[in-house]
């Protein structure tokens, strides 16, 4: 095992005193972190300090003053819930117009002759912005209906309501997530993203080494001092601890960034991260390592160039992706029974797992049973592709594919022919 | 020019007729349909379209005779089911025959209070279906003129429009407002693929020694400019094919789907477009092929490019931010800045109004800055090329400038 230490040592200093790795370690928190300084030092200064985390929000002034032009003659009466001043009524274009370059108003609607028919409306804005004008069109939709109801304010109520519904909830849920806040949404998909990403760097970190010095011929050598199997451990450790370090310092920061966020972004506290994620994601993220690893191993072992094994790692790899194509059903309803499946699933569990804990607690026995399941899944791949690792198979130039990587992992004896 | 062109021919066929090259112009097409497939799929397994039950204590309503109305796949029309008193309708729910179910109280019409019992509040589609339906059963509603009655029930259709016209869209097409975010993903995945393309082709070059034997033939700044423009035209290739994509599914999605005949975009926009990417286009390419000349793996030089795609994604990353606010000075900032300059104005452009004099500043900023990052690739591809297999940094590439 003493070879196994050493090949462990090599492999982490030399990853690690990369230069290109020391640079993505750091610059990778430092980007968000800087964004969200720019947003505190820029975005929040045209509100109050209490509203920086509008800055997700619309932030389109909803009092200031409109005008309109009633073509159609509906508007008899503007109702009392309307802001005095804030509906304006000119006579034609040009008065509006006129009145927008005073700045008297901000914009104007014209309300088309043949309004009952169509229902055609012109919303004319100094500033084009669609999204927030759409905003601000419901006034004039509510006074509109107030009028076609001639008026009435209690038959507008009645029409706009005509229930006031109570809900007897008979499972509630303990914690309501505010879902309104898009960070509900950016914060356990930002998890995924960087768990998926980890991962996927670090098992490909594996493959590359062992296919680059496969290629260079280093392995020639080794395979002389070292058993393939020693070699195998040392180096899904010693990554393994790259990977490690670099999940436990970007994680660590997003957590630093997330509390001082707090205050710059008024994330409300049903909606951060809590910290036992940070546990699990360790765990979850050391088990999803060694799986995706050890496949990732095993290619690097039969392939004969780095060229060679993109196209095979893609398809290795999707499993981890489906969680990423269903990353809105699982945030929305993280305890239905498809994120409940994906995350007992071995390929899949390690990122629907960190998923769903983001948005909410996941019951405890759940999160035994991804444990043992994944645990078993590895046991049967690290015995699988240790048969691969054999002197001979990891010095020749056979060429790669696909149906040869899973006929070697199924353990089937790989004949003359193959090899 | 006749080497120049050569070059452009060479590396312009050895993408275009490969294999590899026709995997990738299919798999985006391919791919954006599997997902919105999938999305789709689990969109319309997870609607519940089990009828509802109601209990109607007050005795006047009838919520079965309704008038029509459309339902589709993700707003299906839920049945509304009558129930004399509470524990059936409890009991059919546990039997998982409703959904859920309202009571309505003895003095219905004057008090509008209901109870909705349920084990998850339904969608507001569902509940809005309910609503409609009560409002059918009021006195007042039925008393209001038939033409007046479904512009109520209608509501308004809004044009948003600026002053002089040029701009406009109905609130109704709000997905419109995807464009930018479609036109900018494409506009990143054709400039990574062609930058990466060029750099590969350096790297490669330099790494089995084809360059030292081109070198003897073109000058490096020949070999530069014939790399980087057969690149773009690869790039610019698959762009326009994917745009033809585009319109035939838009043409042919628009048999079956009308709203999806309503994406266009104004002329002006498809030109400030033009305008904006290509400078950057050929900006990112230069950077490529400056990462290119100055690393001798062609691993490591994947790595670094990686750092500068980042900087072109940020404008994502805020994108809400800027299309709030797309005259917010972090937005008219990230506008200046080269790198994020293409996907915000693509943004901001379709938000707002953009000042002529903001476009016009804008578009110089790039230019200067694609015939800067140029210069630099060809001042660091030729010291490369006397420094062979030694790595520069970006200092060397400009002190050596100095010192002559």
């Amino acid at each position: 095992m003493r070879n196994a230490w050493i090949v462990l040592k090599t492999e982490f200093i030399n990853t690690v005193t990369r230069r290109s790795f020391l640079l993505t370690l750091i610059l990778v928190p430092l980007v968000p972190a800087l964004i969200l300084g720019a947003i505190s030092l820029f975005g929040g200064d045209e509100s109050d300090g209490e509203e920086r985390g509008s800055i997700f929000q619309p932030t389109h002034d909803l009092t200031q003053a409109e005008g309109y032009i009633d073509l159609a003659n509906v508007i008899i009466d503007i109702p009392e819930w309307v802001d005095e001043g804030r509906l304006l009524e000119y006579q034609s274009a040009e008065a509006a117009a006129q009145a927008v370059s005073n700045r008297e108003i901000i914009g104007y609607y014209i309300i088309e002759e043949n309004y009952l028919e169509t229902g055609a409306i012109q919303y004319i804005l100094e500033d084009f912005n669609p999204l927030s004008a759409m905003e601000s069109t419901g006034i004039i939709n509510d006074v509109l209906k107030y009028n076609l109801l001639d008026a009435d304010q209690k038959r507008f109520d009645l029409y706009s309501h005509p229930v006031q519904v109570e809900y007897v909830d008979l499972t509630p849920n303990e914690e309501e997530r505010d879902n309104s806040n898009p960070l509900s949404f950016y914060l356990p998909y930002g998890v995924t993203m960087l768990f998926y990403v980890l991962m996927i760097t670090s098992a490909s970190l594996l493959m590359n080494s062992i296919a680059k010095e496969k290629e260079n011929r280093v392995m020639e050598i080794l395979m002389s001092a070292v058993k393939p199997k020693e070699l195998l451990a040392g180096k899904i450790l010693g990554l393994g601890l790259v990977g490690l370090l670099q999940m436990v310092l970007w994680m660590g920061s997003a957590f630093l960034m997330l509390n001082l966020g707090e205050t710059i972004l008024n994330i409300p506290p049903n909606l951060q991260l809590r910290p036992e994620i940070l546990i699990w994601g360790v765990v979850f993220f050391v088990l999803g390592y060694l799986m995706y690893g050890t496949i990732m191993a095993g290619v690097g072992a039969l392939v004969p160039n780095l060229k060679e094994a993109s196209q095979a790692t893609f398809i290795l790899i999707l499993p981890l992706m489906v969680p990423m194509l269903m990353i809105s059903v699982i945030i929305n309803k993280p305890n239905a029974a498809l994120p409940v499946i994906l995350s007992l699933i071995p390929f899949t569990a390690p990122n629907t797992m960190m998923t769903r804990m983001a948005v909410s607690p996941v019951p405890l026995w759940q999160l035994l049973l991804a444990v043992g399941l994944m645990l078993l899944a590895i046991w049967i791949l690290i015995r699988a592709v240790a048969g691969m690792f054999r002197a001979q198979l990891l010095v020749t130039g056979k060429k790669f594919s696909l149906r040869l990587y899973l006929k070697a992992l199924l353990g089937q004896d790989l004949g003359s022919e193959d090899i | 020019m006749t080497k120049i062109w050569k070059i452009i021919k060479y590396e312009y066929t050895w993408h275009v007729f490969q294999k590899r090259f026709i995997f990738s112009l299919l798999s985006l097409p391919v791919a954006i349909i599997l997902l919105v497939g999938v999305a789709l799929l689990i969109e319309s397994l997870t609607v519940n379209n089990k009828p509802i039950g109601y209990v109607d204590h007050s005795g006047a309503l009838d919520l079965q005779t309704r008038e029509e109305q459309k339902g589709d796949l993700f707003n299906p029309i839920i049945e509304f089911l009558p129930y004399t008193n509470e524990e059936e309708a409890q009991r059919d729910m546990d039997l998982d025959l409703i959904q859920s179910y309202y009571i309505i109280s003895e003095d219905f019409p004057s008090s509008t209070n209901v109870q909705l019992v349920c084990h998850e509040v339904p969608p507001w589609n569902i509940q809005n279906q309910f609503r409609r339906a009560i409002r059918q059963n009021l006195e007042t509603y039925q008393t209001i003129d038939p033409q007046i009655r479904t512009r109520l029930d209608e509501g308004s259709i809004i044009t948003i429009a600026t002053q002089d016209g040029s701009r406009e869209m109905r609130e109704d097409q709000w997905y419109l407002n995807f464009t930018p975010f479609i036109a900018g993903i494409f506009f990143v995945i054709v400039v990574m693929t062609s930058g990466n393309y060029l750099l590969q082709a350096v790297v490669v070059e330099k790494e089995n020694r084809t360059m030292e034997i081109m070198i003897s033939s073109v000058t490096h700044g020949q070999l530069m400019t014939g790399k980087i423009i057969g690149n773009i035209a690869v790039g610019i290739t698959q762009l326009l094919v994917w745009l033809i994509f585009g319109w035939i599914g838009l043409k042919v999605g628009g048999q079956f789907w009308p709203l999806l005949q309503d994406f266009s975009l104004p002329p002006n926009y498809i030109l400030v477009l033009l305008l904006v990417l290509l400078p950057s286009f050929v900006m990112v390419a230069a950077i490529m092929a400056a990462v290119g000349a100055t690393m001798t793996e062609a691993r490591e030089a994947q790595q670094v490019s990686g750092m500068f795609s980042l900087p072109i994604m940020i404008p994502y990353y805020i994108s809400s931010s800027i299309m709030m606010n797309p005259n917010s000075p972090l937005a008219v900032g990230l506008s200046y800045f080269p790198l994020t300059a293409p996907i915000t104005i693509l943004m901001r452009m379709y938000f707002t109004v953009i000042p002529v004099w903001q476009i016009a500043l804008n578009i110089a900023i790039l230019v200067v800055f694609a015939v800067l990052a140029i210069w630099f690739a060809g001042r660091a591809f030729r010291l490369s090329m006397l420094q062979y297999g030694k790595k520069l940094s970006f200092g060397d590439v400009l002190r050596k400038h100095v010192e002559k």
